[in-house]
C-alpha cells in the first residue's frame, strides 16, 4: 500500500469524522447516489448559486431554503422554496429531499407553483360584487367589512336554528380535517365535498371490502403492479407511486395497465389493455375465476380472513358453515366469467386476458393494484371496478404485504389537534339525501337540482378551491342555482384565483397558495407514515431572519391570507363573546381567552400528537414545531406491515364477547387516539361493548374496521340495505354497454387529465399552460373514415342534453366505437376577469331552460408585468365539454358516472368551434330517471337508520341522528321508519348472538 | 481500510457537480484550488463524460449494454442500482461500501465473498476503462480536476496491487466489438468512431476540437459525432490520417501502463494499432473532398 495514498485516506477519514461529529454531511454526492443533486439541509439558511440570468458572469445568489408543501394535486409532495436573501422574494420551487413521499422529486406542476405566485391575473384583494350576481362588476373591500357581513349571517342562520343553510363546498382539501373541526365546531352538517364526481366509485369499492376507503400500493416491492389508471402521468398520489412502480421495474416487476385510451402510462406496460369502457370488472372476474380454477390463489389467507362465514350463513343458512362447503362454492361463482366472456365484454383478446391472469397468477403475495377515478368514476356500477380489483388482492393474499396492497389508514398519520370539537346534531339533507344511503361522499353535484325541487335553500355557501359551475357535469344548472337569490343568499368563494363558480359569487376571497398558507398533511404512498407541513415561506423566512409574523396577510402578495387564520377569525366573529360554544374551540391553550395562533395550533399538535418526532427534533436542539419548518416532513415510521394480524392485548380484552362469525366485542375502555387516519366504525353489541378484533385460529386479532373484523366478500350491508344481487363482488353492466347503446352512438371518455395540468387550478401557471391548453377530441381512424372527418375538422359531440363542437384528433391511440376528451381545458371567462392565459372570452345566451355558449375570443397575448404573457403564442384552450354532461349519480356509491352515450358527426356549417347548447329542462329529465334507479332509506332501511352508521363520512354527525325521522309526510313510509327502528336492537342481538 | 473507504467514496464526492461542501473534501485530499461550476461542466459535461458506458459501450454513447452490466453487477450484490450506476461517483461510492463492507464483517466467509466483489468491481467495471479516461483528463483538465484524476489512478492502481490481479480479460472488454471494416466512413462506422473500447482511443470533443485546428478546417460547435462527420466531410483523407495518428500515440500510452495493467492495457493498447492500422488503410482509400478555404 502507497503510505502517501494511506496518508491522504488518513486525512479524509479525520475531516469526515469531524464533519459527523458537527452533525454535518461529509459526502454530499456518493453517500446519497440516489440524490446527490440536492443542497445539503445544514446549507439551507444559506445557498449559493450561481445567478443564472447574469450569464456569462458569474454572480453568485444567496438563498435561504424554506420547505412547504405542493397544493396542485392531492399528492402533497415537498418543495424547496429558494429565497432569495436580498428580495426576500421566491426565486424558484425545487424538491425537498427530507419529505419521505416525494423524496426530492417533483413533477411540473410543483416548480410552476411560482408561475401562480407571479400570476398576473391572480386575486390580491377581497371583492364583492356590484350589480347582479354573474354581472362581473367586483369593488375591493377590507377583510373586516366582509368577515363582519358573513359571520353575521352565519350567527343568524345558527341562532334561529338553521344550521342546514350555511355550506362549505370543497374541491381540492389539501389538509386532513382541519375545516371538518371549524364546521363541527360552528354545529353544522356543512362540508360537503366534490368526491361524488371524483372518487366515491372507486373508495366504494375498497370501503365495502375493507372498512377503508382508499388503497395503498406497495409498488416498489412489487412483482406485478395492476394499474386501472394512468398513475405513470396522472392522479392522486402519482408522482410518489410513479417514481416507485419505476423502481419496481427497473428490479424487474412486470406492469398490466388497462386504459382504452393509449395514455403514457400504457406505453411503460408490459401489457396494456384497451377494454370496452365498463368491462374492466368483467376481464377482472375473468382473472379471479382463472387464479381460482388453477388453485393459484392463496387458499389460508382466504380461510383466516375473508367473510365466508357469514356468506355461507346467508346463502345456506341450515348447513353448518365449513370452509370446504365455502371452497365448493368460490370454485363454481365465478366459473362463467370465462376469458371468452370477458373477450366479448371487452373486446380485448381472450389470449390477451389469459396472459394478465397468468402474470397476476406469478405475482404470489406481490401483487400490488391501484384504481381511483377512471373507470370506477365512468361508469353505473363503476365502484365494482375497485370491488374486483382489490379481489385479485384478497385471492391472492397480497393485502398488506411487502409489494402488495394496503389499507391506506395504515400508511397514514391524522393528529389529534389541540381542539376536538363535538359531532353535529344536526343532518344534512342537501348533502346526504334519503336516496342514497350507501353513497361513500356527498352527493354534491345534485345540488342545484335538490335546491331547485325545494329541498332546502342556502343562506351563506361557501365555494373553496372548488369549481363546480366548471368541473361538475350539468354546470348551467350550476349557474341557473347560484344566480337564484331565493336558493343561495349569500356565495363566499374562496379562492387564490379567478374560476368560473367564482363568478358567480357575491365575495371573492383571495386565499394563499402553496406557498402562502399552513396545512398537515399525510398520504398513503408507501408502507410507512409520514406527515408534511405546508407553510407561508416568506413568513418561515423572515421568522429565521429574526421578525415575528403573526398575521401571514403581511408576509403574502397584497391581502392574501390564508385559511388557518381566516377560520380563526371567522369563528371568533360568528361567536364573539363564546356564548354560542363556539369560541371555545379556537382559543389559546396558553393564553385562555385569547385568540389561537397557528404557531400554537402547530405547535402543540407537533409537541403532543406525532410520535417520535419531539425527540426528533430535540436531537438537533430543535422544538418540533422548529424542526417542520426547518424540514417539512417527518416519517413517523416505516414497515407498518400487516396491522389486521396483530394480536389484541390482553389488557384491551375485560368482559368479552364473541359473536357467532368470530367478532370480538370488549368492555375495555378505547385506548386514546394517537392516530385519527380515518376508517369504518363499526357498531358495539347489544350491550354497548366495542368491537375490538376478531378471533382467528384461536388468536383475538387486530382486524379490519368492518362490522365482521374481516374482508368482507360478502356484504351484509349491501344485502340487508336492498341490493342482495351485488353483495359479493360482481360485475353490472354500464350503461355505455354496448346493450345501451343506439346503433350510432359511441361512448365519450372524458375523465382522464393531462398530465401537466391539474382541473382548473393550474390554468395559472404560464409553464403548464404552454405545455398544455387544449383537448381536441380523440377519434380512431375507422371511424373519422366512416364519417370522413379529418385531422383538425370541426365535429358536433351531441349529448342527452346538448351539444358541443370541438376539433378532431385522429389516432389510433383510441378504439373505435370510443371516443375520448380530456375535462382539463375548455376554460372560459364572460368579461374581462379571468385566466387571460388559458380562458377563452364567451358570450352566454339564455332563453327559458336552452342555453348557449359562443366563443368571442380564444387565448392569446396581452401585456402585463409578466414579460412573458406577450409571448403567448397559442389562442386554442379547448372546448368546455362538462357543461353538456347530464348528471349520472350512480343509486349505490352516489358517484357521478362521466361516460357518456353521444353521436359525433361533422359540424354543421354555421357552428363554430366551442359552441355549446344545452336544455336544462332536459338534464332534469335524466336527474329524475337516475333517481328512480335509487333504494331510499325510507323504504329500504333495516334498522330505521338514514345510513349504516359504520361507513365512513365526512364531518359524522352524533349517532342520535342516524335515525330517520318518523313523522315523515307519508303516513306508510313513517310506519315503516318506526317499525325499523324498533327492529334494529333485534336484528344488532341477531348478529352478535 | 476504512480511510481508504473515506478515500474513494472522497474522489467519488468530488466530480459530483460542485458545492460548498466539496471545499472541506478537496482541502483534505490537498488538490490545488477549489472546485469551480465552469471547470467542472468543461470537463464532464462537455469534455470527458464520467460513465462507464461511454467508454466501454459499442456506440461510445450512454447507457446500453456496457451500463446494463454493470448495473447487473449492483443486482448481484443485492442492491438496487442507482438510476446512474455507471456514474464515476456512483462507482466508487460503490467500492468504498466494498472495502467497509469486508472490513466490518465478522464472518470470514462472507468478507472473503466481500473482497472478492471488491476485486471483481475493480478490475470488471473501474480498471477496464478508467486508467485511459483518466490519462485522457489529466491531459485536458484544470490542475484542480487533472490532480483529481492523478489521484484516483494512483489509488486504482495501488488497490490493483492489493486485491491481486484478475486471470482472465473483464467481460465488458472481451465483449467489445472491434471498429467495423469498412472501405469508406459510414455513419455506423463514425458512432464507433466515439467508442474507446472499440478504438483503444479515447476521443473527446477537446481532441476533434484540435484535429480540426491541426488540420486547417472547421471545427463545428456540436455533440461528437456531428463533429467527426463534420470533419469527414470537409477533407476525409486527413482526418482520416489524424484519427490514425491519434491512435498510435494511445498504443504508446497504453503500452506504458502494461507493467502495472497487465492484459488490460495489452488489450488497450492492441485495439489502438488495430485502429491505427485500419485507419491508415482508409485513409488511402477514401477520396478527397472538394477543400475550400484552407
Amino acid at each position: 500500500m502507497d503510505p502517501r495514498l494511506d496518508e491522504i485516506a488518513e486525512r479524509v477519514s479525520a475531516a469526515r469524522q469531524a464533519a459527523a461529529a458537527r452533525g454535518e454531511t461529509f459526502y454530499p454526492g456518493p453517500s446519497r447516489i440516489h440524490l446527490a443533486a440536492f443542497p445539503p439541509k445544514e446549507r439551507w439558511d444559506n445557498w449559493v448559486e450561481l445567478d443564472s440570468r447574469a450569464w456569462p458572469k458569474r454572480v453568485e445568489k444567496r438563498f435561504m431554503l424554506v420547505p412547504t408543501t405542493c397544493f396542485n394535486c392531492e399528492s402533497a409532495c415537498g418543495l424547496l422554496a429558494y429565497v432569495d436573501r436580498d428580495t426576500l422574494q421566491v426565486r424558484k420551487f425545487e424538491g425537498n429531499p427530507e419529505h419521505p413521499g416525494s423524496r426530492g422529486r417533483n413533477c411540473a406542476k410543483g416548480p410552476a407553483t411560482l408561475n401562480q405566485v407571479t400570476d398576473p391575473d391572480r386575486i390580491l384583494y377581497p371583492l364583492k360584487r356590484v350589480g347582479a350576481r354573474g354581472e362581473g362588476r367586483w369593488e375591493r373591500v377590507a377583510w373586516d367589512e366582509a368577515l363582519d357581513d358573513i359571520a353575521g349571517r352565519i350567527r343568524t342562520a345558527i341562532v334561529e336554528e338553521r344550521p342546514n343553510e350555511v355550506m362549505y363546498h370543497v374541491g381540492r382539501p389539501g389538509e386532513d380535517g382541519f375545516t371538518e373541526r371549524v364546521l363541527a365546531s360552528w354545529g353544522v352538517d356543512g362540508h360537503n365535498s366534490h368526491t361524488n364526481v371524483c372518487s366515491s366509485g372507486g373508495r366504494a369499492g375498497y370501503h365495502y371490502w375493507m372498512g377503508i376507503d382508499r388503497p395503498s400500493p406497495d409498488h416498489a416491492n412489487a412483482k406485478v403492479i395492476l394499474l386501472i389508471s394512468a398513475h405513470l402521468e396522472s392522479g392522486h398520489y402519482f408522482n410518489p407511486h410513479a417514481q416507485r412502480v419505476m423502481e419496481a421495474k427497473q428490479a424487474g416487476a412486470k406492469l398490466i395497465v388497462f386504459d382504452t385510451r393509449l395514455s403514457n402510462t400504457a406505453t411503460h406496460a408490459d401489457l396494456w389493455l384497451s377494454p370496452w369502457p365498463g368491462s374492466e370488472a368483467a376481464i377482472l372476474l375473468a382473472v379471479a375465476n382463472h387464479l381460482i380454477a388453477t388453485g393459484r390463489h392463496d387458499r389460508e389467507f382466504i380461510r383466516r380472513w375473508w367473510n365466508w362465514e357469514e356468506y355461507l350463513a346467508a346463502e345456506e343458512p341450515d348447513r353448518k358453515p365449513t370452509f370446504a362447503r365455502f371452497e365448493r362454492r368460490l370454485a363454481t361463482l365465478y366459473a362463467d366469467y370465462t376469458f371468452e366472456f370477458a373477450a366479448a365484454e371487452s373486446g380485448v383478446a381472450a389470449a390477451t386476458i389469459a396472459q394478465v391472469a397468468e402474470t397476476v397468477a406469478e405475482a404470489g403475495t406481490a401483487l400490488s393494484t391501484h384504481t381511483w377515478r377512471s373507470a370506477a368514476a365512468g361508469n353505473l356500477g363503476g365502484w365494482q371496478v375497485s370491488r374486483t380489483l382489490f379481489l385479485l388482492n384478497c385471492l391472492m393474499g397480497a393485502v398488506a404485504t411487502p409489494g402488495g396492497t394496503y389499507p391506506n389508514a395504515w400508511n397514514k398519520f391524522v393528529p389529534v389537534p389541540i381542539h376536538t370539537p363535538q359531532h353535529p346534531h344536526t343532518w344534512n339533507e342537501l348533502t346526504w339525501p334519503v336516496e342514497y344511503p350507501l353513497a361513500l361522499n356527498e352527493l354534491s353535484f345534485l345540488l342545484p337540482h335538490f335546491l331547485k325541487e325545494g329541498r332546502g335553500k342556502l343562506d351563506v355557501y361557501f365555494t373553496r378551491v372548488y369549481n363546480p359551475v366548471w368541473t361538475n357535469p350539468d354546470g348551467f344548472s350550476w349557474i341557473e342555482a347560484l344566480t337564484d337569490e331565493a336558493l343561495v343568499g349569500l356565495h363566499v368563494a374562496l379562492t387564490p384565483t379567478w374560476n368560473e363558480t367564482s363568478f358567480f359569487a357575491d365575495y371573492i376571497l383571495p386565499m394563499g397558495l402553496g406557498s402562502e398558507r399552513h396545512d398537515v398533511h399525510s398520504y398513503e404512498q408507501y408502507d410507512g407514515q409520514w406527515i408534511g407541513f405546508r407553510q407561508p415561506v416568506l413568513r418561515a423566512a423572515r421568522e429565521r431572519t429574526g421578525e415575528t409574523i403573526d398575521d401571514t396577510r403581511s408576509v403574502n402578495p397584497g391581502e392574501v391570507w390564508e385559511e388557518n387564520e381566516f377560520w380563526i377569525e371567522m369563528s371568533w366573529r360568528i361567536d364573539p363573546d363564546g356564548r354560542l360554544g363556539i369560541r371555545r374551540f379556537h382559543e389559546s391553550k396558553e393564553h385562555p381567552g385569547e385568540k389561537l395562533s397557528v404557531d400554537e395550533y402547530y405547535g402543540w399538535m407537533f409537541d403532543h400528537s406525532i410520535p417520535g418526532l419531539p425527540a426528533r427534533a430535540a436531537a438537533e436542539g430543535l422544538s418540533p414545531l422548529q424542526f417542520m419548518r426547518r424540514y417539512g416532513a417527518f416519517e413517523i415510521s416505516k414497515g407498518v406491515g400487516a396491522v389486521h394480524e396483530q394480536p389484541v392485548p390482553t389488557d384491551e380484552l375485560v368482559d368479552t364477547h364473541t359473536d357467532r362469525f368470530g367478532r370480538v366485542y370488549t368492555a375495555a375502555p378505547k385506548p386514546a387516539a394517537v392516530n385519527l387516519a380515518p376508517t369504518g366504525s363499526p357498531e358495539p353489541d347489544e350491550d354497548g361493548r366495542r368491537p375490538v378484533g376478531v378471533l382467528v385460529d384461536g388468536t383475538v386479532r387486530r382486524g379490519f374496521p368492518t362490522p365482521s373484523g374481516k374482508l368482507e366478500f360478502y356484504s351484509a350491508m349491501l344485502a340487508d340495505w336492498g341490493w342482495p344481487e351485488v353483495a359479493i363482488p360482481a360485475y353490472m353492466r354500464s350503461h355505455v354497454h354496448p346493450s345501451n347503446l343506439a346503433a350510432d352512438e359511441m361512448v365519450l371518455i372524458s375523465t382522464f387529465r393531462l398530465p401537466v395540468q391539474i382541473h382548473t387550478r393550474s390554468g395559472n401557471a404560464k409553464w403548464l399552460d404552454e405545455i398544455a391548453h387544449t383537448n381536441p377530441l380523440w377519434l380512431h381512424p375507422l371511424d373519422a373514415a366512416r364519417m370522413g372527418i379529418g385531422e383538425g375538422d370541426l365535429v358536433r359531440v351531441e349529448t342527452e342534453i346538448g351539444y358541443f363542437v370541438v376539433k378532431a384528433w385522429v389516432t389510433e391511440g383510441i378504439r373505435p366505437g370510443v371516443v375520448a376528451c380530456s375535462h382539463h381545458m375548455g376554460r372560459w371567462k364572460l368579461g374581462d376577469q379571468g385566466q387571460r392565459s388559458v380562458m377563452a372570452t364567451v358570450a352566454l345566451d339564455h332563453e327559458g331552460d336552452g342555453w348557449d355558449m359562443s366563443r368571442k375570443k380564444g387565448g392569446g397575448a396581452f401585456e402585463s408585468a409578466d414579460p412573458d404573457t406577450l409571448r403567448i403564442w397559442w389562442t386554442d384552450v379547448g372546448v368546455h365539454q362538462n357543461l353538456t354532461f347530464p348528471v349520472h349519480p350512480d343509486p349505490i356509491s352516489g358517484q357521478h358516472c362521466w361516460h357518456q352515450a353521444v353521436r359525433v358527426r361533422k359540424a354543421e356549417p354555421t357552428d363554430a368551434y366551442g359552441d355549446i347548447h344545452v336544455d336544462t329542462a332536459r338534464s332534469k329529465e335524466v336527474y329524475r330517471h337516475w333517481l328512480e334507479l335509487t333504494k331510499p332509506a325510507d323504504r329500504f332501511s333495516p334498522d330505521g337508520s338514514r345510513r349504516p352508521f359504520w361507513l365512513m363520512r365526512p364531518l359524522k354527525p352524533a349517532r342520535a341522528v342516524y335515525d330517520l325521522p318518523t313523522a315523515a309526510a307519508d303516513p306508510g313510509t313513517a310506519a315503516n321508519v318506526a317499525g325499523s327502528q324498533r327492529n334494529r336492537k333485534d336484528k344488532r342481538k341477531a348478529r352478535t348472538r | 481500510m476504512r480511510a481508504r473507504a473515506d478515500l474513494f467514496r472522497a474522489l467519488g464526492a468530488l466530480c459530483e457537480p460542485p458545492e460548498p461542501g466539496h471545499i472541506a473534501i478537496a482541502a483534505a485530499i490537498g488538490l490545488p484550488g477549489g472546485p469551480a461550476s465552469g471547470d467542472y461542466a468543461e470537463v464532464f459535461l462537455f469534455g470527458a463524460y464520467p460513465y462507464a458506458s461511454v467508454y466501454l459501450g459499442e456506440e461510445g454513447m450512454l447507457g446500453g449494454e456496457a451500463r446494463d452490466r454493470v448495473a447487473g453487477f449492483w443486482r448481484a450484490l443485492g442492491i438496487r442500482p442507482p438510476t446512474e450506476p455507471d456514474h464515476i461517483a456512483a462507482l466508487l461510492g460503490l467500492y468504498a461500501t466494498l472495502i467497509e463492507l469486508e472490513e466490518s464483517e465478522p464472518d470470514k466467509a462472507r468478507a472473503a465473498l466481500a473482497r472478492s466483489s471488491r476485486k471483481a468491481l475493480l478490475w470488471e467495471h473501474l480498471l477496464s476503462w478508467l486508467p485511459a479516461y483518466l490519462d485522457k483528463l489529466m491531459e485536458i483538465a484544470p490542475p484542480y480536476y487533472a490532480d483529481w484524476a492523478r489521484l484516483l489512478g494512483d489509488a486504482l492502481i495501488d488497490e490493483a496491487a492489493d486485491v491481486g490481479g484478475q486471470t482472465e480479460l473483464p467481460l465488458q472488454l472481451r465483449a467489445a466489438p472491434g471498429l467495423p471494416e469498412t472501405d469508406a466512413p459510414s455513419a455506423d462506422w463514425v458512432q464507433a468512431l466515439l467508442s474507446a473500447v472499440r478504438t483503444g482511443v479515447v476521443l473527446t470533443r477537446f481532441d476533434l476540437r484540435r484535429g480540426a485546428r491541426e488540420l486547417g478546417i472547421g471545427a463545428r460547435v456540436a455533440e461528437r459525432a456531428y463533429m467527426l462527420r463534420s470533419m469527414l466531410e470537409q477533407d476525409a483523407p486527413a482526418t482520416t490520417s489524424w484519427l490514425a495518428a491519434e491512435a498510435s500515440r494511445w498504443a504508446i500510452r497504453h503500452q506504458e501502463k502494461e507493467a502495472t495493467l497487465g492484459r488490460v492495457a495489452v488489450f488497450w493498447r492492441t485495439r489502438a494499432e488495430a485502429s491505427n492500422a485500419a485507419l491508415r488503410s482508409l485513409a488511402q482509400a477514401v477520396p478527397a473532398a472538394a477543400r475550400d478555404d484552407r
